[in-house]
């Protein structure tokens, strides 16, 4: 009864997909020749493969480096993670693509050296190999690995930390060799995730890679809204590639974790201690730091300056500002941002609820959380959406988000709440604690760092649905998000960037009262505490 | 004038009430809900249809803009419905042309016909626009009612550049101002358009692209293409997004040469201090490609009464009148003012033309879109071109 109970919250989440997921596999049939024949296929899937591990390999190790190291810059960024967390996709590489562009404020500045009276003609963004892409996935991903390393980075590791100090190694090495494989093991979920979602991504490929061809997850979508509405059937083909790939990176990430190990033995055996490598080590993590604060901020800043702007002639340095654009979309946004919150909220807590029902067993069938993360939306959403059709829009809406919402749920929870110790159980229970109670009363609230981190993950992620809304509600709904989306497509630059400030208001408060949660170390521990 | 023109017109004139005896579909919407399913990128668009809903409220509809990224959006909504059997469909009204209508008529998604039995019918000037019947060379047959005339214009920075006046002298133009013009990327529909165009100039017979496109039909286009795209913006290595992408470069300095399917779009961006004062618009000697945007129904609304109303509402002068202010939409009307009674023509009249925009005898001639098989052949063969990088 308790096996069939916890997995049902699993089989609810992938009945839908995999639905979905068989409509795509009929409607891929007979569009698989056009498929294999797209232009520049190879280069679109590289494009994908690439900028995902890529993005993935250098987040994580900048995330080991900065909590081992804490370098100058770390509380501040510490500090700011809420704010990048809660910024949307989309946000970040509007504001990226805007700092990086020939017209932007980096041109202006050196536009007297240069001699420049009109734009350069320069292909900075949208780079042919997706080095801005990359850096983007980057600057968005390592600030959320890093919150849940915090929120994941209990006392017992701590602890380790401490007697290994008195080892005589090397922080960096250190951390390596003791704390890393630990905490990695409470990260891993959420590290392939950040893989998949790194390749599927469609709002950050769209806006800062290549269009020629574009990374894989753009070009199905690119088939999928064909004006001709021909498309589906090469979207579907398309996607089922996508769903290929990320299976391949999945197993290549295994191959990268394998040569971590190998390497960290190799040192073990050599009885590397690694003392010299702390100050390079640190001057590279003081400057990932101060980058991962500086750009994600000067993209913000961009930003918030484009909500005033009307005009901004080159080279001037300073806009043509004006407050009617804000005038306008300000009166606009209470009922739309009244549909997000209870869309998030709502969603949350029903997958939060669903999560922790499916944490209270084990079993194979946890395969399935991955379905909707490495699934392009586009291709079984419209599935859904058609097994939904006749459910009222609300309903069918909310059950959308939380298919979304919980995989991220789950995948923040899973590591921190495994990784608890049963031996604290034992004890309660001999003193005589019903098992309910040692779940309400001991267990959970010892997790709630990373319950109230999870809580925030899930609001940013139902906030962030676009097509899901949008197709579920048959347009009922309108939120912060489908109203963003559906600028971004015209010409108001004002309002699209607005409308994504305000979308990324939500999610801060949830990130902010999240972190207030005992999420970060009161203290980082800085040198001083540590031999 | 005939007896249905002249009905029509008292219909438009006269308050609600009086209306709704010479129609009695009036009675039957009043109370509807009406979901418009529209395009929503376009802040003045969307205060345009909010002002149409003041309108529509005054007979007692009430219009919900549903705003969407792309048209396919609310197409696959209805095409899941229709898969599933609904019969109380989400869409009531979709704004919509070409390939999506094309598609909706070949699948039996829409409702109809009804266009031709609303009552300001008689005023749209099928004769001289024949785009308002005409979608992408299908006729429209009813099931769509035209709402804006659209034409291909250029704009350029004329404090900065002379106006080349062909698509050749386009050519020549971008040779001697290296990366300072670009179209958008195939599938856009503006940049096919712009294709399209260029059709029309290097074709030795246009009339072929009224037929259905037979292979190797647009082969004078890649020789052309091949060195036009090394003189274009990132030396055709990347192209814009779409028409807003495009209008942003030329907002921005980066291009000198623009173009959009709306011939008073610059003189709107230019009155929201969005464009430079000294933008202008510019068509080319042998006339422009021209179509119309149109409204429909899907087969399975829940409101049909509303949306005809709403769809013979967008056809009344007052309506058509609002869309063609520069300082509003700056789009041209589908009636024909000419033969509209005094104080209808006066509305037209009094518009101001804005800054940038051609007065309707400046725009020159109107080139017929080709059939809608010549865009899927392009676009197919100008990714399998180009789209590898």
């Amino acid at each position: 009864m308790r096996a069939v109970l916890t997995r049902l919250p699993l089989v609810l989440l992938a009945l839908p997909v995999a639905a979905g997921l068989l409509v795509a596999v009929i409607q891929s049939q007979g569009a698989w020749g056009e498929a294999w024949a797209l232009p520049g296929l190879m280069r679109a899937a590289r494009l994908s493969l690439v900028p995902g591990l890529a993005a993935t390999l250098v987040a994580l190790t900048l995330t080991g480096l900065i909590l081992a190291l804490e370098p100058p810059g770390t509380r501040t960024l510490f500090r700011l993670l809420a704010a990048f967390l809660a910024l949307p996709h989309a946000a970040l590489a509007l504001g990226l693509a805007f700092l990086a562009a020939p017209s932007g404020p980096i041109a202006r500045l050196v536009a007297p050296l240069m001699g420049w009276q009109a734009p350069p003609d320069l292909l900075t963004v949208g780079d042919p190999n997706g080095l801005g892409l990359t850096l983007g996935l980057i600057l968005k991903e390592t600030p959320f690995l890093l919150l849940l390393a915090l929120a994941a980075r209990g006392p017992d590791l701590r602890r380790l930390d401490l007697v290994a100090s008195t080892f005589g190694h090397g922080r960096a090495l250190r951390f390596a060799l003791i704390e890393a494989p630990l905490l990695y093991r409470r990260l891993r979920l959420p590290v392939l995730a950040v893989l998949a979602y790194g390749m599927t991504t469609v709002d950050m490929g769209a806006i800062l890679g290549p269009g020629l061809p574009a990374p894989l997850s753009v070009e199905v979508t690119r088939a999928a809204t064909r004006a001709d509405l021909g498309g589906e059937g090469l979207a579907a083909a398309l996607a089922l590639m996508q769903l290929a790939l990320v299976a391949l990176a999945l197993a290549l990430w295994r191959g990268v974790e394998a040569l971590a190990a190998a390497l960290a033995r190799a040192l073990v055996a050599r009885g590397a201690r690694g003392v010299g490598w702390d100050a390079p080590l640190r001057a590279l993590a003081t400057l990932a730091a101060w980058s991962l604060i500086a750009l994600p901020l000067a993209a913000l800043s961009l930003l918030a300056l484009r909500v005033v702007t009307l005009r901004w002639p080159f080279p001037d340095l300073v806009p043509l500002l004006s407050l009617r654009p804000l005038g306008q979309t300000l009166p606009a946004l209470p009922p739309l941002a009244a549909n997000s919150l209870a869309l998030a909220l709502a969603s949350t807590a029903l997958a939060l609820a669903l999560a922790l029902i499916a944490l209270q067993g084990r079993s194979r069938l946890e395969a399935l959380i991955w379905l909707p993360l490495i699934l392009p939306q586009v291709v079984f959403l419209p599935g859904i959406a058609r097994l939904m059709i006749g459910v009222e829009p609300w309903s069918a809406t909310l059950a959308a988000h939380v298919t979304f919402a919980l995989p991220y749920l789950w995948l923040s929870l899973a590591g921190p709440w495994r990784a608890w110790n049963p031996r604290l159980a034992q004890v309660a229970a001999t003193l005589g604690a019903s098992p309910a109670r040692i779940l309400w009363r001991l267990r959970l609230p010892m997790l709630a760092p990373s319950l109230a981190a999870a809580t925030a993950i899930g609001i940013a992620v139902s906030t962030g649905q676009y097509l899901a809304t949008l197709l579920m509600s048959g347009g009922r709904l309108p939120t912060l998000t489908t109203e963003a989306v559906a600028l971004s497509t015209g010409p108001d630059r004002a309002l699209v960037a607005a409308l994504a400030l305000a979308q990324a208001a939500l999610p801060l408060v949830a990130f902010a009262l999240a972190a207030r949660v005992k999420l970060f170390p009161s203290r980082p521990q800085g040198p001083k505490e540590r031999p | 004038m005939n007896r249905r023109q002249t009905l029509a017109l008292l219909a438009a004139l006269l308050p609600a009430r009086a209306f709704a005896q010479t129609w009695d579909l009036l009675d039957r919407a009043r109370g509807q809900e009406v979901f418009f399913h529209a395009w929503g990128g376009d802040p003045k668009i969307n205060d345009f249809i909010a002002w149409l809903g003041e309108e529509a409220a005054a007979l007692g509809i009430t219009l919900t803009h549903v705003k969407l990224a792309a048209t396919a959006d609310a197409v696959a909504r209805v095409r899941a419905e229709k898969a599933a059997g609904a019969t109380k469909g989400a869409v009531d009204l979709i704004w919509i042309n070409g390939e999506n209508f094309a598609a909706m008529k070949a699948e039996g998604l829409l409702f109809g016909p009804f266009a031709e039995s609303l009552p300001n019918w008689p005023l749209v000037d099928t004769r001289g626009k024949p785009a308002t019947v005409t979608d992408f060379t299908l006729p429209t047959e009813g099931y769509e009612s035209p709402w804006a005339m659209a034409q291909l214009v250029f704009e350029h920075d004329s404090a900065q550049t002379e106006a080349p006046r062909s698509i050749l002298a386009l050519a020549d133009w971008a040779k001697a101002n290296p990366g300072r013009f670009t179209y958008p990327q195939p599938p856009d529909y503006l940049g096919l358009t712009f294709l399209k165009q260029v059709l029309y100039a290097l074709l030795p017979d246009p009339a072929i692209l009224q037929s259905p496109w037979v292979e190797g039909a647009e082969a004078p286009l890649w020789p052309f293409l091949d060195a036009l795209h090394p003189h274009l913006w990132r030396q055709g290595r990347a192209f814009p997004r779409d028409e807003p992408a495009l209008g942003q470069l030329l907002a921005e300095g980066e291009t000198l040469i623009s173009f959009a399917f709306n011939p008073g779009r610059a003189s709107a961006e230019i009155a929201a201090g969005r464009l430079a004062e000294t933008v202008r618009t510019f068509v080319l000697e042998g006339g422009t490609i021209g179509n119309a945007s149109f409204v429909a129904i899907p087969f399975n609304a829940s409101a049909p009464e509303g949306a005809q109303v709403v769809a013979n509402l967008i056809l009344s002068p007052k309506v058509q009148a609002r869309a063609q202010d520069a300082t509003v939409l700056g789009f041209q009307t589908v009636l024909d003012v000419a033969s509209l009674p005094e104080a209808d023509r006066a509305l037209f009249e009094a518009l101001p033309l804005g800054p940038a925009t051609l007065s309707p005898a400046d725009l020159g001639p109107v080139l017929l879109e080709p059939h809608a098989s010549w865009m899927a052949a392009v676009s197919g063969a100008w990714t399998r071109r180009y789209g590898a990088g």
